[in-house]
């Protein structure tokens, strides 16, 4: 049914976006891939087709989401939304806006997808509970059977220096267990009160100050919603209404053990909530719109254990700085250099071949060796001389 | 006291313990002696031209500056012979201020002042600039609480975007000797600049330890454009960024991006921006006010 839909202005190329895979009712276990695809639903919708990945390997950047479209791969929602903005066919969800409010717009783009991407983080990976009860069997159960004993721990701590540094990551360097009442003869043995009290005023510290940062976080966006259905008082969804109602419905839609943030969403900020549902009426007011989904299966899950290390993109080759005259000056004389070099090593080898061999020919020549011997074997004397003179 | 206990020490041991200590050392005399704290001083890195600036390299320690220069403060000294190890969390930079200057110490700990100071980490320097010229209201400046909330916005695309180009873009060490020092500018790693952490080098599902970063060079500098494009869009011709009558936050923090952008070595990030005459005349101006508000601490010669 996709394949019907497809544009023939898109030609034989289609555009196929890759996301982590749903897990339960959600759309997809990541905020950004669920960004990337109401954003693609409201632009180009029917004319993409959606894989689910979770291997994040097999994208070129490293990193989900990811498009492809023919020969051009693009990761990461914002690299998304400049390609797909580009494409001939496309609605323009900004049509809107003037110059001085599209500005705007990116900044909040950025502070969305950085703060309330960090609060995203934190409740995923960070409270131990949502990651022992939610994240980390979602996560086992979307990979394959050797990846999924390593990856998802590896995923964990790839998410540690950021949170570190936004102060938001809680989870303790060693994990304390509870002491299990020792059994002695039967009896339980009465131990000390545990020294409990530091840890939980230090825990109950550490979820105000997450609390706080919510507050601050939605308070601004609720004064910017006010009364209107969407951001900027528009009709329509923009990039910014896509982009906070993925990560709203990312936070609503998963049951969390640990529901730190959600409760402060659920109880003091119901226009947000109200705001998510209206996206998602106006972009997918019907699950079965979305394109059908391409399930990729791992062929061979063994050969991503194999290092390989990835090239590096060439850092220039998309600017269009490359074309100044300065740069291409530079770049010639290295080239000249390089081929001198190289040129200069070839020729001097030359040259030590065929004067070594006639220079030690000379001699040998004057000690009465007929002239008439082929030159290889001439040459292969010479060259035990050579050896014989060296040592 | 040993007498009240009942216990005292045997008086074999005493007269063995008073033959120590054995030999006394002379004291050392050290060329590094703490001059007496006269001015509030900041610590800083090293700027690009010592002789001729006072404006650090470091967009942290920049920031700082231009926040003290533009909140009003004048005469405050400079100094980048610290070493990083030796500032408060290993992090420049630090304000090192009188005790009579502090906002909450008592009238016991003022009076006894001798010179020593109090050192503050970057964060607690808002707390101390309000109890000089007086505290921001709740608008902390902003012409209102829309432009307060924008600037939050703003505040997150410099720092992560923008911040991601110049972290790529930073000269790696070039000689022997700078590689082996022990003192070496560690700055914040990418990781922790980008709002989705990058993968690992080698795959993440591969045999090998996670180690080292893939980084998406094109998409970092996709971004640092857009986000470049639109600050000079919202700047405009306006005095002070979002319309401000005087200088913010928000505009300490600019001007420091800018003029690390422009004195950096990277031909695409500096041409981003030069591009743009709004962006270029505007950090010219503010430079120059950033710049009146400190002078170089003399360099005593060791006596």
């Amino acid at each position: 049914m996709s394949k019907a839909n497809l544009s023939p202005l898109l030609g034989h190329r289609t555009v196929n976006l890759h996301i982590w895979p749903s897990h339960g009712h959600l759309l997809s276990f990541d905020a950004s891939s669920v960004a990337a695809l109401l954003y693609l639903q409201l632009t180009i919708p029917g004319q993409f087709s959606i894989s689910y990945c979770a291997n994040p390997d097999l994208s070129p950047s490293g990193q989900l989401p990811f498009l492809m479209h023919g020969l051009h791969h693009v990761s990461g929602f914002g690299s998304i939304v400049s390609y797909v903005r580009k494409l001939a066919n496309a609605n323009n969800l900004d049509i809107g806006l003037n110059s001085v409010q599209a500005a705007q717009l990116t900044a909040r783009v950025a502070h969305v997808e950085s703060a309330y991407g960090d609060l995203i983080n934190h409740m995923l990976y960070s409270l131990q509970e949502n990651w022992s009860a939610v994240t980390r069997p979602a996560l086992v159960s979307m990979l394959p059977v050797p990846q999924c004993y390593y990856v998802p721990s590896r995923i964990r701590s790839s998410y540690k220096h950021r949170l570190e540094a936004a102060e938001l990551w809680h989870v303790p360097e060693v994990e304390d267990e509870l002491e299990e009442p020792s059994r002695v003869l039967g009896r339980k043995k009465k131990r000390a009160q545990p020294d409990n009290e530091p840890h939980k005023f230090k825990s109950a510290l550490e979820r105000e100050k997450v609390v706080e940062k919510v507050r601050a976080l939605f308070d601004v966006y609720d004064r910017l919603l006010y009364d209107a259905p969407f951001f900027t008082g528009a009709e329509r969804p923009t990039t910014l209404d896509v982009i906070f109602a993925a990560h709203t419905y990312v936070l609503t839609s998963i049951q969390f053990p640990d529901p730190l943030v959600v409760s402060v969403l659920k109880e003091t900020y119901p226009r947000l909530v109200a705001h998510c549902d209206a996206v998602f009426s106006s972009a997918l007011p019907d699950r079965s719109l979305l394109p059908a989904v391409v399930q990729k299966s791992w062929t061979s899950s063994l050969r991503y254990m194999l290092p390989w290390p990835r090239t590096p993109a060439p850092r220039r080759a998309s600017l269009s700085m490359s074309g100044s005259p300065e740069a291409n000056k530079i770049e010639w004389r290295y080239k000249l250099w390089r081929w001198g070099f190289f040129g200069a090593s070839v020729l001097a080898a030359a040259a030590y071949l065929h004067f070594a061999t006639i220079i030690v020919l000379i001699p040998q020549g004057s000690n009465g060796v007929p002239a008439g011997l082929p030159p290889a074997e001439l040459v292969g004397r010479v060259e035990d001389g050579d050896d014989g003179e060296e040592e | 006291m040993s007498r009240a206990l009942g216990i005292s020490l045997p008086a074999p041991l005493r007269h063995f313990f008073s033959l120590f200590p054995l030999y006394t050392h002379p004291e050392i005399e050290s060329p590094d002696k703490a001059r007496p704290l006269t001015s509030p001083t900041l610590w800083i890195h090293v700027p690009w031209s010592p002789d001729a600036d006072v404006l650090s390299s470091d967009v942290e320690c920049l920031k700082w500056q231009a926040y003290l220069a533009l909140r009003g403060l004048s005469d405050i000294a400079v100094r980048w012979d610290i070493a990083v190890d030796g500032a408060l969390d290993a992090r420049l930079p630090n304000l090192h201020v009188l005790l009579k200057t502090l906002p909450g110490a008592s009238d016991e700990v003022k009076a006894q002042d001798d010179g020593e100071g109090e050192l503050l980490p970057a964060h607690l320097i808002p707390e101390w600039v309000d109890g000089q010229v007086g505290a921001l209201d709740e608008l902390e400046g902003y012409v209102d609480e829309a432009a307060r909330d924008e600037s939050r916005a703003w505040v997150a695309l410099l720092e992560g975007n923008v911040h991601a180009a110049l972290v790529l873009n930073q000269p790696s060490p070039s000689s022997l000797l700078s590689l082996l020092s022990p003192y070496q500018h560690k700055a914040r790693p990418l990781e922790a600049v980008l709002p989705h952490p990058p993968a690992p080098l080698f795959g993440i599902s591969s045999l090998l330890p996670p180690y080292g970063t893939h980084v998406d060079v094109d998409a970092i500098e996709l971004q640092y454009r857009d986000a470049i494009a639109s600050l000079s869009e919202r700047l405009g011709t306006d005095k002070w960024f979002l319309g401000s009558s005087s200088p913010t936050a928000l505009d300490a923090l600019v001007f420091a991006y800018l003029h690390c952008i422009l004195h950096s070595k990277d031909h695409t990030l500096r041409f981003e921006v030069t591009r743009r005459v709004n962006l270029v005349a505007w950090e010219r101006r503010v430079q120059s006010q950033v710049r009146s508000g400190f002078r170089l601490v003399p360099v005593l010669p060791s006596s």
